[in-house]
């Protein structure tokens, strides 16, 4: 288990600061003692098995739940205030399926992600997830891929600055996967959006991401792939797990 | 037919129906979207129960139904978002809670007589001054909805996607909880205890057969809404049928067509 405090330097300014925070619920520990920062501009893989806290360190975040002890900070703000200034793009797990049920369009839904409409940020969108042939389709009519990447489409138009995506590749081909990952690079260099990716792909967003953290409950290890995704470190995480496949 | 509109009672009616048949719907819709539209039929139970009250006290019945759904609408709410009740068990609470003390507010009142334009609506119930109580809520309202009807969708969309977009959560849910409350209240003696629920969730049901987008399922709940108002207005002035179930009526006739015709084509 690595104890120290762990500080992904990337640029100067830390971009979210999570110090020192513990999450409970009914008196279960979901998440103990987590503690690093992430700078602008990152692109971080956040991996771990099944109820590793994954799910719920991006909801810390976000501030939809507080944590039980310590403190988390986004551009030095309370996520909160934070978000009082500016949205922060997000892919949850799961959505509910009543939306699914009353015809709601693809450019509703996107348009839905902006408090202000334009019409250029809606085209953008929709154009750089090539979903443009389904714009007037209802949700109800697409398939798992085109939904999510509708949904994703949402979660960037407008180009905010932070972007959490949980277990973004779901229901997605190969095809769209890759198409997802080219996006979300563009995302991260061109446009300077720091992505953050909870995910079980680790073959995949081990090419991608800049920096990985491994949680299962703690902080088992964070740094760069070709430093973290060792066998060592992935025995911590999966130690039923004999083999792994994400060779470098 | 030119006698008809020569009676204050269908002038009032026209006025009423005109400010809250484009109003129920837009409510209804997102009441559907948040799976939430046994809220309306709980509400207007608790309806039931103030205009009992009103009847029972003597005093004026639109006050009374307001304050009281305000209340029940904003405790229902609140159980809700905390998960102190399943939302499902506190409103079935609220309702039966309602129709139980309505009965009993009225057996005491000895006005039995007023249960039937309690229940199902009347053309002659709305006074003077209920127009004036209604116009006002009708603008507020609408000012709520033009204001949040955005913040609103994301709210129906998923909850955390709103608040990852900056909706304050609390605030919207019980401004809503308010509004929805009003809503019904204004548009109760008109349609009735038990068919209020029938104009708000109804029309966007019918109008959701056949489109493909909110924008236009918006659009068509209203004209269905509007149109069954209208011509529930005629119905029940010839038929004698009360109001609200006159305009319930043309409104189920509605949805048969409108599922037939996604059926069919």
């Amino acid at each position: 288990m690595v104890t120290e405090n762990f500080k992904f330097i990337e640029f100067i300014k830390p971009l979210i600061k999570i110090s020192h925070v513990n999450y409970s619920t009914n008196g279960v520990t979901i998440l103990e003692d987590i503690n690093f920062e992430v700078s602008k501009g990152c692109y971080l893989g956040i991996i771990g098995p099944n109820g590793a806290g994954k799910t719920t360190l991006l909801r810390l975040i976000l501030g939809i739940i507080k944590p039980s002890k310590g403190e988390i900070f986004i551009e030095g703000l309370k996520p909160e205030e934070y978000l009082k200034r500016e949205p922060i793009g997000y892919l949850p797990q799961r959505i509910s399926q009543t939306i699914y049920e009353v015809p709601i369009n693809v450019e509703e839904l996107v348009r839905s992600g902006l408090e202000k409409v334009k019409k250029e940020c809606i085209d953008w969108a929709i154009d750089l997830f090539k979903i443009s042939h389904i714009r007037k389709k209802s949700l109800r009519e697409l398939s798992g891929g085109e939904r999510q990447k509708a949904f994703l489409a949402r979660a960037i138009v407008s180009k905010p600055s932070i972007l959490l995506l949980d277990e973004p590749t779901t229901g997605i081909d190969p095809n769209a996967r890759d198409d997802l990952l080219a996006i979300l690079e563009t995302l991260n260099r061109d446009f300077g959006i720091s992505i953050l990716v909870v995910t079980h792909d680790i073959a995949t967003f081990a090419h991608e991401s800049k920096c990985i953290l491994c949680l299962n409950k703690r902080m088992v290890c964070l740094g760069e792939p070709q430093r973290i995704l060792k066998d060592e470190y992935m025995k911590m995480l999966y130690p039923e797990h004999t083999v792994f496949h994400h060779k470098l | 037919m030119i006698e008809i509109f020569d009676l204050n009672l269908i002038k009032r009616a026209f006025i009423v129906v005109s400010l809250i048949a484009p109003l129920a719907p837009l409510f209804g819709v997102f009441l559907i979207l948040r799976r939430y539209a046994f809220f309306a039929d709980t509400l207007a139970h608790v309806g039931f129960l103030a205009l009992a009250i009103s009847l029972f006290l003597d005093i004026n019945s639109l006050l009374v139904l307001i304050l009281l759904s305000m209340a029940v609408s904003v405790s229902a709410e609140h159980l809700r978002s905390k998960g102190k009740l399943p939302a499902e068990g506190s409103l079935s609470f609220f309702l039966y809670a309602g129709v139980a003390l309505s009965v009993l507010f009225i057996t005491f009142a000895g006005k039995t007589g007023s249960v039937m334009s309690i229940l199902f609506g009347s053309l002659s119930t709305v006074t003077r001054e209920d127009v004036y109580l209604i116009l006002v809520g009708s603008l507020i309202c609408m000012a709520f909805l033009l204001k949040y009807h955005k913040q609103m969708l994301n709210l129906c969309i998923d909850e955390e996607l709103a608040h990852a977009g900056g909706v304050r959560l609390p605030i919207l849910k019980l401004t809503f909880a308010v509004t929805v409350a009003l809503c019904i209240s204004i548009s109760m003696k008109t349609m009735g205890a038990l068919l209020i629920g029938a104009l708000m969730i109804i029309p966007p049901l019918s109008a959701m057969q056949l489109t493909k987008s909110l924008r236009s399922t918006v659009v068509l709940s209203i004209v269905y809404s509007v149109c069954s108002s209208y011509m529930g207005i005629f119905l029940s002035y010839y038929s004698g049928i009360p109001l609200g179930a006159s305009i319930s009526l043309i409104l189920i006739g509605i949805f048969i067509l409108s599922f037939l015709v996604k059926l069919f084509r």
